[in-house]
Order: C-alpha cells, then sequence, then structure tokens
C-alpha cells in the first residue's frame, strides 16, 4: 500500500486561492539571468543555421529540460528563508545559455550570478535535484557556477566562454 | 525586480523551514554540524601554539591538560565529526565540479583516497618528528 499523499500549494510562493500560487517572483528571476542566446556578434538568418556538434550540444541539454514546473522552489529550504535568492530553476537556466557554445553571454549575467541572491545564495542542500522531474541537477548546475563566479572575482572570467572547437 | 506585477492580494504562508522535513534535509543538517568540530579543533590547536609562545612550562601544562580522559573524549568526539565530514563532503563534491565523463562515484572515492593518503602523511611527519 502507497502512504499518503498530501496535496498542497507550492511551498514558499504566495497562495492566490486554493492550489493556485503567484509565480511573479519567479518569472523576475527567470527574466535576470537572461535565459536567451546571447552571441559574440549579431546574428541575421542570412547567417544560415548556426551549428554546434553533439559533444557542445551536450554541454548544456540535461540544463535544457526544465519545465519551469517551480518544485525545485517549494523544496528549496534558502528561498523560504531568502526570498532574493534567484533559486535553482533560473539559476540552472542560467548555466544552460553560459554552457552553450553559440552564447557568449557571461559577462551580461555574471552580476547576476555573483550577487548574494545568486550561486552564493545556494548553500547546497541539494533537495532541488531531488525533486526534478526531468533530471535537470540545478544542485550541480549552481555549485560548479560557484567556482565558476570564483573565477570571474580574479579577473579569469574569460575562461568561462564555451570553447568553440568540438569539446 | 524585475517588470512583472506581484498579484496584489495573497496570502502568505509563514513557518519556520522544517530542516527534519526529508532525508535531504537531516543529511545536509548532519554534514553541516560536524564543521563546528572542525572549528572547535581549530581552536584548541591555536590555543596551544598560544601557550607555546607563553614558554616551556606553559606548553606542558597545556600538554597535559590534553591527556586528560575528558580532553581524549573531546578529541574522540571531534574525530568521529572530522571522519563523518570527510566522508560526506566527498560524497557530495561531484556536483560542484563541472560536468565530465568522470562517474561521480569515482569522484568521491578519489576524494576520500586523497584524504586518506593525506592523513597518513601528516601521522608519519608527525611520527618521525616526535621521534628526534
Amino acid at each position: 500500500m502507497p502512504g499518503p499523499v498530501r496535496i498542497e500549494a507550492l511551498d514558499n510562493f504566495p497562495v492566490i486561492r486554493d492550489l493556485v500560487i503567484d509565480q511573479t517572483s519567479f518569472l523576475n528571476k527567470l527574466e535576470a539571468v537572461k535565459p536567451w542566446l546571447i552571441p559574440k556578434a549579431k546574428r541575421t538568418p542570412a547567417d544560415g543555421p548556426n551549428r554546434q556538434t553533439p559533444q557542445q550540444m551536450q554541454k548544456y541539454h540535461a540544463y535544457a529540460q526544465c519545465i519551469n514546473c517551480l518544485l525545485c522552489y517549494a523544496a528549496c529550504p534558502q528561498i523560504g528563508l531568502k526570498p532574493d535568492f534567484a533559486g535553482p530553476a533560473a539559476l540552472a537556466l542560467m548555466h544552460r545559455y553560459n554552457a552553450d557554445s553559440r552564447d557568449q553571454g557571461w559577462p551580461a549575467r555574471a552580476e547576476m550570478a555573483n550577487a548574494e541572491g545568486g550561486v552564493w545564495g545556494c548553500t547546497y542542500v541539494g533537495e532541488c535535484s531531488e525533486v526534478c522531474p526531468k533530471a535537470v541537477d540545478p544542485a550541480h548546475a549552481i555549485n560548479q557556477n560557484k567556482a565558476n563566479s570564483a573565477l570571474d572575482y580574479f579577473g579569469l572570467g574569460k575562461l568561462l566562454a564555451p570553447s568553440e572547437g568540438g569539446q | 525586480m524585475g517588470r512583472h506585477q506581484a498579484v496584489a492580494r495573497t496570502y502568505r504562508r509563514t513557518h519556520p523551514v522544517d530542516w527534519g522535513r526529508s532525508v535531504h534535509r537531516r543529511r545536509y543538517m548532519r554534514r553541516e554540524l560536524t564543521s563546528v568540530f572542525l572549528i572547535a579543533y581549530a581552536l584548541v590547536l591555536l590555543f596551544g601554539l598560544w601557550r607555546l609562545s607563553q614558554g616551556e612550562a606553559a606548553f606542558e601544562a597545556w600538554r597535559a591538560a590534553m591527556s586528560h580522559p575528558l580532553a581524549v573524549l573531546g578529541h574522540a568526539v571531534i574525530f568521529v565529526a572530522a571522519l563523518y565530514q570527510t566522508i560526506s563532503w566527498f560524497q557530495v563534491m561531484p556536483r560542484t565540479l563541472p560536468d565530465s565523463q568522470t562517474k561521480p562515484a569515482t569522484i568521491t572515492r578519489a576524494g576520500w583516497a586523497a584524504a586518506a593518503v593525506a592523513s597518513v602523511l601528516v601521522l608519519v611527519l608527525f611520527m618521525v618528528g616526535g621521534a628526534k
């Protein structure tokens, strides 16, 4: 026999009514990480397809599976303690674009990543990755970017650009 | 923050964070708690260094105090905590490193092996140094 099932509105969000929550805070955090490709030079359709190798796609593919379900925000104790923390999904999607070979956007996203509410707001409880239904592993995305944020602090940010070669 | 306006009338649930809610939260709290014991041990060593700066008599008095049964018990507790911290921290280390083809279990075992080698090296160095 399975155990009892508890149904409730997502934790750490204001409740509008019944199970409906207000996800405004998440939408603003998502927008703040600039979740779109920021190429080095502006491209036009005349440039043709922006190709990448399967190896380059593998770098970010897992993080691109996020469906914005917000289960990770309900699971994260730091979101409950610090409402300004960008949170697992937004930071995982930030990494998804930073890790893309077609993207050169780390400088544009660095301020957000390095902020108190950025990657350093995470204390690595790891529950986000446990509840993720798409195996995105936000804890991995965030915690590997603490090293990136530290490199950026020491002026080594240029090492963070994804390689344009095969690896 | 941001251009999206929050819904004006909402109900905000306020409850303290439940750190025992899941096995992952409990594991996290145990891992973090053991770091307090590491700080305690650092303070013990620093205190010994301070006593050393006060001369031989003070340092010998500190050493004698360290062999008191309570001090030995304290060291045993700190040792267990340090062991738990070492084991549990390397278990979560893989996700602090960039994506790679290396299996997480391999990274964890490499960390444990490095910790074991370093511990033995330090122990041997102290035993060799203490024998002189």
